[in-house]
């Protein structure tokens, strides 16, 4: 090698041998933070790939890595992620999930990062999002919402109905009128498929709260859905899915995915679905034309307050660049972003009071619903939702296959759930 | 007197053989003797993710006297009798036909057709059935059309507790009878020709000889997939997660998805390793008349 050769290697070298041993995946001097999530699949790459971008923008010393999971088995993969420990920095979870990770020791209480941030970061997030597990707060949302009830404006026509049922009468006399299994069209996808164990969330638990029930009881912190009210609303559901027929065939095998498919194919009339479901009903069929409504009121109005957190994973290599994150994605900027981006309704109400977001007409279905009597996220104090939310999906099947009554089947759900409630204290 | 050969030298063979194993060994007790340890050692603790509690034989009592274990473990019996019945009945009546004077060339594509369910991941294979056993999905257009069903009408074939473990056997079967078909045809292949002509001369009918030249050539070829397919079946997981979840109200359940859903939903780790061993003592049991048969033969 001659001298000139030489001296090239000797200024060089240190530079590329520091170049090879940086990770790969890091920027260079950048931390990574690994976000998993399932949003990729439902709001697609590209926009994912521009929020990334406006995160590293803000943060350049961080390296924001996707890590995309279908939703189906997410859950239990993050459980096999945590005894392999190899979770990621941050991981994105279910209302349902909350109190199971924690008491799994997956989760890393935020509250010593939350008080370090002026009341107005807090104070402007929904006020179900303050829900502790344990004295502790775990998550942050990223996008909120309420159930409502999506409903076909062309089938609506069609069949005469000037405007969405507000009462359970108005619903049972629309559904009959709208259903025609001869045309294939019917009023509802009754969703009773026990996996993945979230369809309680739209077809039962708001009915109950509609009927004038409750779930869990405060005060005593055991299942209270077996009540007059509670058995009242299951044999209504019964009635409308088995004698008036108004639900497509295969309730107890429809899931979400069927819901989301026959609405979006135009079969059915009405879909109880979140706000998410905008952005996935525009994925599916971006020429439907629907409206959206609160969910009719029993004696009393009553829908389900879900919504997708962010929470900082007990295995995060860096748990304050996991925070920022975190942080930044709850933050104004990274809700509007993601709000606009998605579709999906702001989990920060100074988000939610912009002009921008007043003016989707869409959206003021859920804005309504947030502000009633009766929007609940009882998810958020159940230490293992998924099972007890199976649980009930599997005695309201018993009950539509005629195997018990409404009352004997809110009664075995009531026992199985105190034995978890016991458990958990 | 010559000088007894030294140990090593009149085991060279052997050892020489045992060398060459050792490593594939030793991968294969790491990742399979050590899983294995940790699951029986599980299965005598109440096991959460951060903490276990010495049970003793708590886990094996509880599951005996449940109700949903003896329920599940029937339904497994009857998807892996029901569909290894199946696989052996369709595989050996499509490897007859095979076998059959036929065009060569129309046999090879027709054999290239048949085998093709068999080239579908479960996963894949248990997707598209829910597609086509949706209620307004294939196979009730199919039974419409055919005037087995009022186009109103529907069949809840994976929703209903009468047809749910039906329809995953089902698509068991499908998928899987082409390696029957494709090990029966090769069994078929290897009976001399003589015995069937020898047969003719007799007077022989097409029942006879199939009862007395055909099944007992293929006796052997038999045994080994029916043991196999049993012990492939017995732990099938993927057709019933993918296809039913286990529901409508535990109707499809079987072991596998059991132990899943007791481990990763229930979160009861301990519980679910006891239900891991019963399982795998039931497949030990059939293994070894497997492995007994097949040390017979190479001896």
């Amino acid at each position: 090698m001659n001298m000139s050769m030489m001296k090239l290697v000797r200024k060089w070298a240190p530079s590329a041998l520091a170049l090879a041993t940086m990770s790969s995946t890091a920027a260079f001097g950048a931390t990574e933070v690994k976000w998993s999530q399932w949003k990729t699949t439902e709001v697609g790459a590209k926009f994912m790939e521009e929020f990334k971008a406006a995160f590293e923008k803000d943060n350049p010393d961080i390296t924001l890595t996707l890590v995309d999971s279908p939703f189906t088995g997410f859950h239990d993969k993050a459980i096999v992620l945590y005894q392999a420990k190899k979770l990621p920095d941050v991981l994105l979870i279910q209302v349902d999930w909350v109190a199971e990770f924690a008491d799994l020791g997956m989760l890393e209480p935020l509250d010593a990062w939350i008080a370090k941030e002026p009341n107005s970061f807090i104070d402007n997030i929904p006020p179900t999002f303050h829900q502790k597990w344990r004295g502790k707060q775990y998550y942050l949302p990223i996008e909120s919402g309420a159930v409502a009830m999506f409903y076909n404006t062309d089938i609506f026509k069609a069949a005469g109905i000037s405007g969405p049922p507000k009462t359970w009468d108005e619903y049972d006399a629309v559904a009959k009128k709208v259903t025609n299994p001869e045309k294939k069209i019917f009023a509802t996808t009754a969703t009773l498929a026990v996996e993945p164990p979230t369809n309680a969330t739209y077809d039962i638990y708001p009915l109950i709260l509609q009927a004038g029930g409750t779930i869990i009881d405060d005060k005593t912190n055991r299942a209270a859905f077996n009540s007059p009210a509670g058995v009242k609303a299951i044999e209504r559901y019964v009635n409308l899915v088995n004698t008036a027929k108004i639900a497509v065939p295969g309730v107890l095998s429809n899931g979400e995915k069927e819901k989301r498919a026959n609405f979006g194919s135009g079969n059915v009339a009405m879909m109880f679905e979140g706000p998410w479901g905008i952005a996935i009903q525009k994925q599916l069929n971006p020429n439907l034309k629907y409206d959206i409504a609160p969910l009719p009121a029993g004696v009393t109005t009553g829908t389900m307050v879900r919504g997708s957190l962010n929470t900082v994973t007990t295995q995060a290599a860096d748990k304050e660049a996991a925070w920022k994150f975190v942080r930044w994605m709850s933050g104004p900027k990274g809700i509007e972003m993601w709000s606009k981006g998605t579709g999906g309704f702001p989990a920060r109400s100074d988000v939610a009071n912009q002009a921008w977001f007043k003016e989707k007409t869409l959206f003021s279905a859920f804005t309504q619903s947030m502000a009633l009597p009766n929007a609940r996220s009882p998810f958020l104090g159940m230490p293992n939702a998924v099972q007890m939310n199976k649980i009930m999906t599997t005695e309201v099947q018993n009950v539509v296959q005629g195997k018990k009554n409404a009352k004997q089947a809110l009664d075995d759900a009531a026992v199985e759930w105190d034995k978890i409630l016991a458990a958990a204290k | 007197m010559k000088a007894k050969p030294s140990f090593r030298r009149r085991h060279r063979q052997e050892i020489q053989a045992y060398a060459y194993l050792w490593p594939a060994l030793l991968m294969l007790g790491a990742l399979m003797l050590y899983p294995l340890a940790q699951v029986v050692r599980m299965s005598f603790y109440e096991v959460s993710l951060q903490r276990e509690i010495w049970v003793g034989l708590g886990n094996y009592a509880q599951l005996l006297s449940t109700a949903l274990f003896w329920q599940t473990l029937w339904q497994t019996l009857l998807f892996t009798a029901g569909s290894v019945a199946l696989h052996l009945a369709i595989g050996l009546a499509l490897a007859l036909l095979l076998h059959a004077r036929i065009n060569v060339r129309f046999r090879d594509f027709m054999r290239g057709l048949l085998i093709i369910p068999w080239l579908f991941a479960p996963t894949v294979a248990g997707m598209i059935w829910v597609l086509m056993l949706a209620p307004f999905g294939v196979a009730n257009g199919f039974l419409a059309s055919i005037g087995l069903l009022s186009p109103e009408a529907t069949i809840n074939w994976l929703g209903s507790p009468e047809t749910s473990l039906l329809s995953v056997t089902a698509m068991n079967v499908w998928r899987a009878f082409p390696f029957f078909m494709v090990m029966l045809l090769a069994g078929l292949q290897a009976i001399p020709e003589e015995l069937y002509e020898a047969a003719d001369i007799d007077g022989a009918t097409g029942l006879g000889k199939f009862w007395y030249i055909t099944l007992p050539g293929l006796r052997g070829v038999i045994a080994t997939i029916v043991l196999l397919d049993s012990i492939w079946t017995f732990r099938a997981f993927d057709p019933v997660y993918v296809m039913t979840g286990g529901g409508p109200m535990n109707s499809s359940e079987v072991l596998a998805t059991a132990i899943y859903f007791d481990a990763f939903q229930k979160l009861k780790f301990g519980y679910a390793s006891a239900e891991a061993v019963v399982m795998f003592l039931i497949l030990f049991v059939v293994s070894a008349v497997y492995v007994r048969r097949a040390v017979r033969e190479i001896g």
